[in-house]
């Protein structure tokens, strides 16, 4: 057969490298930013659009989607057009997708600090970003696959598995979650209520660590050690084995960020055993890495690429191991809603997706500038500075994670909580933080000499945007080697592929989302439990603005050192009308599910102004812009609308009637502040906000929770 | 073979340093307990049986390495020899320094009972001390016995002996670097090949073993009697209410509001002085006189108007209730009775300190001489909060 010859495409390639390197360190300073918050407040600036609450959604997203994001477009469009021996199909979608992909960070980057999110972590993009998202996203898949059919390689490359699998279930994941009803262009509520919108989030949350943070990378592993140690990969069953064992599992797992919630018990029960079936699986990704360096461990002791890879590799072994352990209920006891999580999190992140992105980069800008490192030795300050800043980061908060959970349950002989008052518990942090944000810090120096030192590498050699190649293009006359294994035949059949892994991932969503969503046991209703008020509503959506659920959460779990310090312990029916529900996932601050009536309007009003004034050494920023801004009721009228629609039962009508009873209620509680010497004006954001607060958790008195629990 | 020597070397170090550092637990264990105190003989001998065993695997494994070593004695494989050394001296110090610390804690429980009754964490450390020995002595004799039918194949065989780690040998059922070409598949892309390896063993008992977990979890949890997590609530609050009964039972903190009694002594008033600063605070200021500007939100406790009534019983009252339609919450779950008596105490003790930025009076001037009917000013605590709200703004 003659042979062919064509050009890859180094452009995007380069695009991407640029992109992914520029929001990494973007990312990380962001994320440096709000670990200096956690030590000071200072760093809040005391600008509404640099608080915590707005800037974590920034850092996540930042370093998720624009880092890693762009991380994965790189790899795969390097290593694509190379597996399948063909270029792209369309440059021209190659293009959209990289403008397209800049644009959506960009919005999000604007977006994010003048708080508008949709108040759902990892997702917290409004609507009209998540269709930009998914359009995109569909181009990438679009370009992949068509790519992928005009390959002249018959068979696919574990690499392209992976690949495939990312596609299929990003898109599943993506659009199943962001259903959400519009109000406005910057507003919009999540379509689920309570459970069943904690469930569907945490079932994406968790596979957009699965399907975005892992398998595509695993699919970059499969490339780029295999190149960079010039070794065969160590064992092809083992790839088939722990590739489908791992999109199959992965799936079901996501109700473990929810265990002693009130999500029904079964489901959480789903989450445990799957996690824990998801070990081997993982391992089996790791090992394949690892052993692949077998007979090849004198590179890695020369070669930054295999350095930065194999402790990505290991990162990923430790933190796919700790990940089930946390997911046992008995230990989830312990470490959920600590810094343990955080810890976890930035093993996975800043060991085995920021080191393997570093890893490709060492290996990728050589090659395309056709040259080699400028400076080894730099290479190599940044593995040691870089693995060392990862252990600074993760032990202080595996200290700080260890030492909260055990000061919240420890209590004393007299039958008391030892530390009533939860500050006590956040100021013991306060050295933690600080060694946290030490260890982030020399992380990211290790980052800049990275970029300082491919930047000298590029100038000192010559970009080569097209790449010469050739190789025969593939014959419709194939037979099927004898005794080939019955994976081989799907290897050739993309379609099937991509059939296999939509089913293999949608299996583990449906039987866990589908029954929650249609059986009413699931969420015994409450009678006493009624809609927010306009006012209320307005509130909650500025404590959705302000991103307060990134440091308190809103569940109170069945435990006599939650029920002592909090009040009775969360029930499933009491979320039925929040859109979307505000459990959160971290307390920072303490949990506010029945805040409400416990303290005073003027201990809230003084609280929002000054926390410290109300709680001296509190790490919690001020809100004053809060006092000044006007509640704006234009939008409330259409809010009640779109409630209605949810399934939210406001009487016919209304959406009409709204607006006057938020003033009147506004007004009895700026009455309420005037007793206590506070003068406000009731059109205030303050007003909705306290009017929030004093709502949560107030519709159920403890009869009413007992009959409710009759009731299950 | 020169991992051989290596690992030889570093597992007889922690092998020597684990035993010496028992022994010497054992040591300090034993000798300040007089004999006749012990009752349980058992423990004891099971304790010397176990410390015994270890001796003895000990000395197995030194005359395993002795042999080895001998048979090793040829030039090549001792190459690197003190970077060994080393290394074993320091993984040495380090096993040494972490069992000690066991030691101390073993140690600790062992001082604080009278008597020498094994603990169970230093029959589980000996234990697992000797399955440890155990473990390095098996596959020491392992070794040695691949290294003597090596020794005996031809001259021309032995120059390819195949170097097998425990990795590479029966955990991973590895094909060896040599022969990979046997299992290379007959593919490749952009240059990457595959090997066609069996799954590794113990990666594949461990699936199997997770996914036996995962059904025997369903079966008990979903279908057997496995407690949901409202009964393990249930069952913790249970417990809880039993021990608190049982620290109720003692009198001495069995205080109410009818019998709360003023407490004047230095110690009392300084606990109260301590909670008062840490949970007080927050409304009512450090002075106790909350503050004018900004207005504090709790009443100013240091002057003689009170809003829910003074003296003991009413302060006692209003701690241990709250008021929650004025913001005073509760302190019942948070206080024992006695430290609810120290607060108020403390609190009586600031009347008239007169504190800077000190809020205005409000509520009614009381006086404590019985002047005014206790019942009075109880009664109106217990009316509608309309009542107080006109008090209060009368203050104003």
């Amino acid at each position: 057969m003659e042979k062919e010859t064509f050009r890859y495409d180094n452009s995007i390639v380069r695009k991407f490298a640029f992109a992914t390197m520029a929001f990494g360190i973007i990312g990380m300073l962001v994320g440096l930013t709000a670990a200096l918050q956690m030590v000071d407040p200072w760093f809040n600036f005391l600008t509404p659009y640099l608080t915590f609450g707005r800037i974590r959604p920034l850092h996540t997203n930042a370093v998720i989607f624009a880092f890693v994001g762009n991380g994965i477009f790189m790899g795969v469009y390097y290593s694509l057009q190379r597996l399948l021996k063909t270029r792209m199909w369309s440059d021209a979608l190659s293009n959209i997708n990289f403008w397209g992909w800049q644009l959506i960070i960009l919005s999000a980057v604007v977006t994010l600090p003048l708080g508008i999110t949709t108040g759902k972590e990892y997702a917290e993009l409004e609507w009209w970003i998540d269709i930009c998202i998914a359009l995109i996203w569909v181009v990438f898949g679009l370009n992949m696959f068509m790519t992928i059919l005009k390959r002249r390689e018959r068979h696919l490359y574990v690499a392209i598995w992976f690949y495939i699998a990312t596609f299929v279930t990003v898109a599943m994941l993506h659009i199943v979650n962001s259903f959400e009803l519009p109000v406005s262009f910057f507003k919009s509520y999540s379509w689920y209520a309570g459970v069943q919108d904690a469930l569907v989030q945490w079932w994406y949350g968790h596979n957009a660590v699965a399907f975005f943070l892992t398998t595509p990378y695993l699919g970059l592993m499969y490339y780029f050690i295999p190149k960079a140690s010039n070794r065969p990969v160590y064992s092809y069953r083992l790839s088939i084995v722990h590739f489908w064992a791992l999109i199959f599992i992965y799936i079901w797992a996501g109700p473990h960020h929810l265990l002693y919630t009130a999500l029904p018990d079964w489901a959480q029960n789903l989450g445990v055993v799957f996690s824990f079936m998801l070990i081997a699986p993982s391992w089996g990704g790791m090992l394949n890495g690892l052993l692949t360096l077998r007979g090849a461990w004198d590179r890695v002791r020369e070669s930054a690429v295999l350095k930065f890879m194999v402790v990505a590799v290991t990162c990923y072994g430790m933190s796919t191991f700790e990940g089930p352990m946390m997911s046992l209920k008995n230990v989830n006891a312990i470490s959920h809603f600590t810094d343990w999580t955080i810890a976890h999190v930035h093993i996975g992140g800043l060991g085995w997706n920021g080191f393997m992105t570093f890893g490709i980069l060492y290996y990728l800008i050589p090659k395309l500038w056709n040259t080699k490192m400028y400076s080894d030795k730099l290479s190599d300050f940044h593995f040691w500075i870089g693995t060392l800043g990862i252990i600074l980061y993760a032990l202080p908060m595996y200290w700080a994670g260890f030492t909260q959970s055990l000061m919240w349950k420890e209590f004393t002989a007299e039958g008391f909580l030892a530390y009533p008052n939860f500050l006590e518990t956040v100021t013991q942090l306060k050295p933690m933080y600080a060694a946290r944000a030490f260890g982030g810090g020399i992380y990211i120096i290790g980052v800049i000499a990275m970029l300082y030192n491919l930047i000298m590498t590029m100038k000192q050699g010559t970009f080569q945007p097209e790449e010469e190649a050739s190789a025969a293009p593939l014959t419709n006359d194939y037979t099927a080697h004898k005794g080939e294994g019955w994976h081989r035949a799907i290897e050739r059949r993309p379609i099937q592929m991509l059939v296999f892994s939509l089913v293999a991932v949608a299996i583990g969503g449906a039987i866990e989302i589908i029954p929650t969503m249609l059986i009413d046991s699931n969420i015994p209703t409450i009678a006493s439990v009624k809609p927010y008020t306009p006012l209320e509503l307005e509130g909650r959506d500025i404590y959705i603005r302000e991103g307060c659920y990134n440091c308190h959460s809103q569940m109170i779990r069945p435990f006599r050192s939650e029920t002592e310090r909090y009040g009775e312990y969360s029930k499933a029916g009491e979320f039925v009308y929040d859109h979307p529900f505000q459990w959160g996932s971290k307390r920072t601050g303490p949990d506010l599910h029945r805040i409400g009536a416990k303290y005073s309007d003027s201990w809230h009003y003084n609280h929002m102004w000054d926390p410290a004034s109300m709680s001296p050494g509190t790490i919690m920023p001020s809100y004053p812009w809060l006092f000044d801004s006007e509640l704006s009721t234009d939008l409330t009228a259409g809010k009640i609308r779109a409630m209605q629609t949810l399934g939210v039962p406001y009487e016919e009508g209304y959406d009409q009637l709204a607006v006057e009873d938020l003033n009147a209620q506004a007004q009895q509680i700026a009455d309420n502040l005037k007793k206590d010497g506070i003068e406000v004006l009731p059109q205030t954001e303050i007003v909705a906000l306290i009017a929030y607060l004093q709502r949560l958790g107030t519709d159920i008195k403890v009869k009413d929770a007992q009959a409710a629990m009759v009731n299950q | 073979m020169k991992w051989f020597n290596n690992r030889t070397r570093l597992l007889s170090a922690v092998a020597l340093s684990t035993l010496l550092a028992t022994s010497a637990s054992a040591q300090e264990s034993v000798v300040p307990v007089p004999w006749e105190n012990i009752v349980s003989a058992n423990d004891t001998a099971v304790f010397w049986v176990l410390a015994s065993f270890a001796v003895l695997l000990l000395i197995l494994i030194w005359v395993v390495a002795g042999v080895t070593k001998g048979l090793l004695s040829d030039t090549e494989l001792w190459k690197g020899k003190w970077e060994q050394s080393a290394k074993a001296v320091a993984v040495f110090i380090g096993t040494s320094m972490l069992l000690s610390a066991t030691d101390t804690l073993a140690q600790t429980e062992v001082a604080a009972s009278p008597l020498f009754e094994m603990s169970d964490g230093l029959f589980w450390i000996m234990v697992v001390v000797d399955a440890f020995l155990l473990f390095v002595l098996l596959g020491m004799l392992y070794n040695l016995s691949s290294l003597i039918k090596s020794l005996r194949t031809t001259e021309a065989q032995a120059e390819v002996v195949v170097e097998k780690s425990i990795w590479e040998g029966s955990l991973s059922a590895a094909v060896p670097l040599e022969q990979e070409k046997d299992i290379l598949m007959d593919h490749e892309y952009d240059g990457i090949m595959e090997l066609d390896n069996k799954l590794p063993p113990w990666w594949l008992y461990m699936f199997y073993f997770t996914i036996a977990f995962g059904v025997v979890y369903t079966i008990y949890y979903e279908f057997s009697d496995g407690p949901s997590q409202l009964d393990e609530y249930n069952t913790e609050m249970a417990i809880a209410a039993e021990q608190k009964a049982a620290f109720l039972a003692n009198a001495a903190n069995n205080v109410d509001e009818s019998t709360a009694m003023l407490l004047t002594d230095a110690s009392s008033i300084s606990n109260g002085k301590a909670k008062f600063e840490t949970l007080c605070v927050a409304c009512h200021a450090k002075s106790g006189g909350s503050t004018q500007v900004p207005m504090g939100v709790g009443p100013n406790l240091t002057d003689e108007y009170w809003i829910h009534g003074g003296g003991m019983q009413n302060i006692f009252k209003t701690i241990k209730y709250g008021v929650p339609a004025k913001g005073m919450i509760s302190w019942e779950a948070q206080l024992t009775p006695v430290q609810i008596q120290e607060v108020a105490s403390y609190i009586i003790s600031l009347q008239g300190t007169n504190p800077e930025n000190a809020k205005e009076p409000q509520g009614d001037i009381w006086v404590e001489d019985g002047a005014v009917a206790p019942a009075a000013p109880t009664d109106s605590t217990e009316q509608a909060p309309v009542a107080e709200a006109e008090t209060a703004s009368a203050a104003e």
